[in-house]
């Protein structure tokens, strides 16, 4: 089989330079790693459930589908640290995905739409990776496997199960990958975990309940009156995993392998921050609402609603990819991929409150999900090359938690890309992607005070719509 | 490269970008949500009535589950095949209605001051929006300076306003009757000074109007200001002179210690006050009630010599030429705005006419000219307290509306069952 390890285009036999000296490739790889720290926004949602798929140009142009045929650019440090040891010399990659994601929920109810809000952001990676004989290669990765951002206005309908919810992960993975012997290779690193998460959601009065213990739904207080904005965020807790991979060329020319990443378990001691809404309710016995509940509810002491301390654990959910390439021609390659993702990992995610009577748990109960993904890569020219490739997947979330925090559904990607590599030591990949979700009926509500239903389903009253946008550009410098 | 080596490149190409056609996503729909739609037309896929106590659905001095459900709104919505969401008012009410305004049972005995507040599970959107008492200018303010605001205006609406809480709704179609409580007081206190000033109405009115325009609400139905002329709570002078022997024999058997009751002759047809009109609250409230504590007491009709609360034939007239006024604007502003317009007064006045012209004998009157001390006290088209519609005149109500919808928009809303009236005299 042909080694990949030279990236998108291979000009020459001898384009895999030696690698410079130690000095150099130690700071390239802290000033990228510092970038990327600095860099690292929420990432929109784009492979299942809130993963992140598009880790480098050349991999995202073939659809992701790179395990068992990696990318020359370090990339395989995610996608199969088994690889890198087709990489020559020192390779150095750096690169964003830029995704433009846009949504609406129509409401059955009144037929209004709401947009989604979130504006195009940046999803950056770099890798960096060293052959140290031609059986050993070791590397670093740094990228953002797990990242969502839904971001609503705080007067959607939905703002009260979240209006601006952001979750990243970014995974720091030192890797080392072997050749045991002609066909097999193996790899992997552990994986420090930097994760950050902030979930922007408003109260409803009229769940609540009078100190008589009447709702205030009773007393006349509207459905969705918002009486307080939480803000509940935790940044930089740290978790620790292991991504693993194996390749086994069973020909010259087909070649499968397999990925796995463990489950990462993320707590965080965060903050919960409470800002009184004025609601302008009077109740109908004259009482003015707001001002009770500023005294009883929102006041130092005596106060629920204040600032305070938050603990919640995220677990980042394991993966297990199964791949195969095969070169159909010594110009095209086409591969496969099957990706399993265990969102059932995620469960509950406990919020717990430095007030105790504010604990409770925030119910996902996602599905696993199921990838397949197809990609081709095609050699134009010796030092041009295309790519495109589509991918499937099924949806994390069940019909019961189809809400604005992630109002997903299966997906069907197309891809395209091209490589490019004017000389030897510099390369560089493109890639557009184009997301496109069915349309999947959610709920921007939950149960209201005397409403009993089996399940939350039932409380599905609007269609969710979304699709995105993804450009994705990689410089790779080989040394 | 040999032909088998393209020829499967070529085919796994095909088979690879095949798939995306073949594999698809299931889509959901707006209708996997249920939706609000109407079976029989879309322009009434959300429709919200915007009124008073009418529309509300108060009757016989209060409002509750049972009341509201006969409002001609919810009825109207039915018709239409649409869902509607009202602020339904648990048992016995908010105030409970009355059983009988003579003995002044309420609903399961409940105190009069009684609220038992709003059902459980709120509405995700309300349709019903109306509010008992409101006036033209409570539709779209709740500001104590310059509206009427009550307790039942925060039960229903919470900090909304009518106007606020129907957009929510995003409707497709609205009906307003708005405008009663304009003139209603000042007939049941018999001083026309408490009617709203044409001026003031027309300039409510058309923002009202407006601001549903601004919502993108483009069709609906305008429904007249009632004839106070026509409720029973006001009774003719000429009919408590011909119920004096009535009324003395009925009060001498609820109390021991009955005084007397007169009824002066300038009541009497013919009498300088037959053109007067006697408030319930008046003539069967506060004299009776003295008359059954052991005072004399005379009902004095005369323009001239009366207490304020009778509403002489004068101050009537200024007060149906006001209401008359008001109707020539809301009539005039759903000619404008292409939306339907049913005037009720003919209908009323029908009902009302029925038996007058013969007064001896006042069995035979659809609207009873003096309370009924056996039976609904009112009739069966006016709840206990005289001033309301019942269930039954609400299915007229919503027959008027119904037919005017169907020709003003070309649709086909079946009309319901309800009691027959006398046709109105053009």
């Amino acid at each position: 089989m042909p080694s990949p390890t030279c990236g998108a285009s291979d000009p020459s036999a001898t384009a895999c330079v030696p690698p410079p000296g130690r000095a150099t490739r130690a700071g390239l790889g802290l000033l990228f790693a510092l970038l990327i720290w600095l860099a690292a926004p929420a990432a929109s949602v784009q492979a299942q459930g809130f993963g992140v798929f598009e880790q480098g140009a050349c991999a995202m142009a073939r659809a992701g589908a790179t395990v068992a045929h990696g990318c020359g650019d370090g990339s395989s440090i995610y996608f199969n640290p088994a690889n890198i040891v087709d990489n020559d010399g020192l390779v150095f990659s750096a690169g964003a995905t830029m995704v433009a994601a846009q949504g609406d929920y129509t409401s059955g109810l009144t037929g209004e739409v709401s947009d989604l809000q979130n504006s195009p952001i940046l999803v950056p990676h770099a890798y960096l990776t060293y052959k140290v004989n031609p059986s050993l290669a070791t590397g670093l990765g740094i990228y953002v496997p797990y990242g969502l951002s839904t971001e609503w206005k705080p007067t959607f309908d939905g703002a009260f199960e979240g209006y601006d919810s952001g979750v990243q992960a970014i995974y720091i993975q030192p890797t080392i990958s072997y050749r045991i012997n002609e066909r097999l290779r193996v790899g992997g690193g552990p994986i420090v975990a930097l994760a950050g998460v902030e979930l922007n959601q408003r109260q409803d009065l009229s769940r609540q309940e009078a100190p008589t213990g009447t709702p205030f739904a009773q007393l006349g207080v509207p459905h969705h009156t918002a009486f307080v904005d939480v803000k509940l965020e935790g940044h930089n807790q740290i978790g620790f995993g292991a991504n693993v991979g194996a390749s086994f060329d069973a020909t010259d020319r087909l070649s499968l392998a397999a990925r796995f990443t463990t489950p990462i378990k993320v707590t965080f001691d965060g903050d919960a921050t409470f800002n009184q809404v004025p609601t302008g309710i009077i109740l109908p016995d004259g009482t003015g609402i707001d001002a009770v509940l500023a005294q009883t509810q929102f006041s130092e002491g005596t106060g629920t609603l204040i600032d305070q301390g938050i603990e919640t654990e995220i677990t980042f959910p394991a993966q297990l990819v199964l791949g195969v390439s095969f070169d159909a021609t010594t110009d095209l390659s086409v591969m496969a991929d099957y990706q399993w993702t265990s969102w059932s990992d995620l469960g509950a995610i406990p919020l717990d409150f430095d007030k105790d009577a504010l604990d409770t748990e925030r119910e996902l109960n996602y599905d696993n999900t199921h990838g397949v993904r197809l990609g081709a890569q095609y050699d134009l020219l010796d030092n041009f090359e295309a790519r495109a490739g589509f991918i499937f997947n099924t949806a994390a979330a069940p019909a019961a938690t189809v809400t604005p925090l992630l109002p997903e559904n299966d997906r069907t990607h197309y891809t395209i890309g091209l490589g490019y590599r004017p000389v030897n030591a510099f390369e560089v990949n493109a890639a557009y992607q184009y997301l496109g979700q069915a349309d999947r009926a959610g709920r921007v509500r939950d149960v209201r005070p005397g409403e009993s239903v089996n399940s939350l389903s039932e409380l599905n009253e609007g269609l969710y719509s979304f699709d995105a946008h993804l450009v994705g550009l990689t410089l790779t410098v080989h040394l | 490269m040999s032909f088998f080596n393209r020829s499967a490149a070529w085919g796994l190409l095909l088979i690879a970008f095949a798939l995306p056609f073949v594999a698809g996503c299931d889509s959901d729909s707006l209708s996997d949500t249920d939706p609000r739609q109407s079976s029989v037309d879309p322009i009434f896929d959300r429709y919200v009535s915007i009124g008073n106590s009418i529309t509300a659905g108060f009757q016989s001095n209060g409002i509750n589950s049972d009341t509201q459900h006969e409002s001609y709104a919810l009825r109207l919505a039915n018709a239409m095949e649409t869902e509607f969401s009202i602020p339904e008012l648990r048992y016995p009410g908010c105030p409970p209605p009355l059983e009988n305004i003579l003995t002044e049972l309420s609903t399961g005995n409940a105190p009069r001051d009684d609220c038992a507040f709003r059902s459980i599970p709120n509405p995700l959107v309300l349709n019903n929006v109306a509010v008992p008492g409101a006036a033209t200018v409570d539709v779209l303010s709740n500001n104590p300076n310059v509206a009427n605001p009550s307790p039942l205006t925060r039960l229903i609406l919470g900090n909304r306003t009518q106007v606020e809480a129907a957009l929510q709704a995003n409707p497709t179609f609205a009906s307003i009757w708005i405008g009663n409580n304009d003139v209603l007081g000042a007939a049941l206190s018999g001083n026309p000074d408490r009617m709203t000033p044409i001026t003031d109405f027309e300039s409510q009115y058309g923002d009202i109007l407006d601001n549903l325009t601004d919502g993108d609400v483009e069709r609906g139905v305008l429904i007249s200001v009632a004839n106070v002329a026509f409720i029973p709570n006001l009774s003719p002078g000429p009919a408590y002179a011909a119920a004096e022997a009535q009324l003395n024999q009925f009060g001498a058997q609820q109390s021991p210690n009955w005084g007397s009751y007169t009824v002066d002759a300038s009541c009497e047809t013919g009498g300088t006050g037959q053109d007067s009109r006697v408030p319930f609250s008046y003539g069967f409230g506060e004299l009776f009630q003295q008359a059954l504590q052991g005072q004399n007491v005379t009902l004095d009709c005369d323009p001239a010599s009366a207490p304020e609360i009778i509403l002489t034939g004068a101050e009537a007239q200024q007060i149906v030429a006001r209401l008359t006024a008001f109707n020539a604007f809301i009539q005039d502003q759903a000619d404008q705005r292409g939306w339907g317009y049913v005037d009720v007064n003919p209908s009323l006045q029908a009902l009302y006419a029925a038996g007058s012209d013969t007064p001896a004998d006042p069995s035979d009157d659809l609207v009873p000219k003096f309370p009924n001390i056996v039976g609904p006290t009112f009739g069966i088209f006016f709840s206990e307290d005289g001033v309301h519609p019942s269930g039954d005149t609400h299915r007229v109500v919503t027959n008027l509306l119904i037919e005017e919808i169907n020709e003003t928009y070309g649709t086909s809303l079946e009309t319901i069952n309800a009691p027959n009236i006398p046709a109105p005299t053009q």
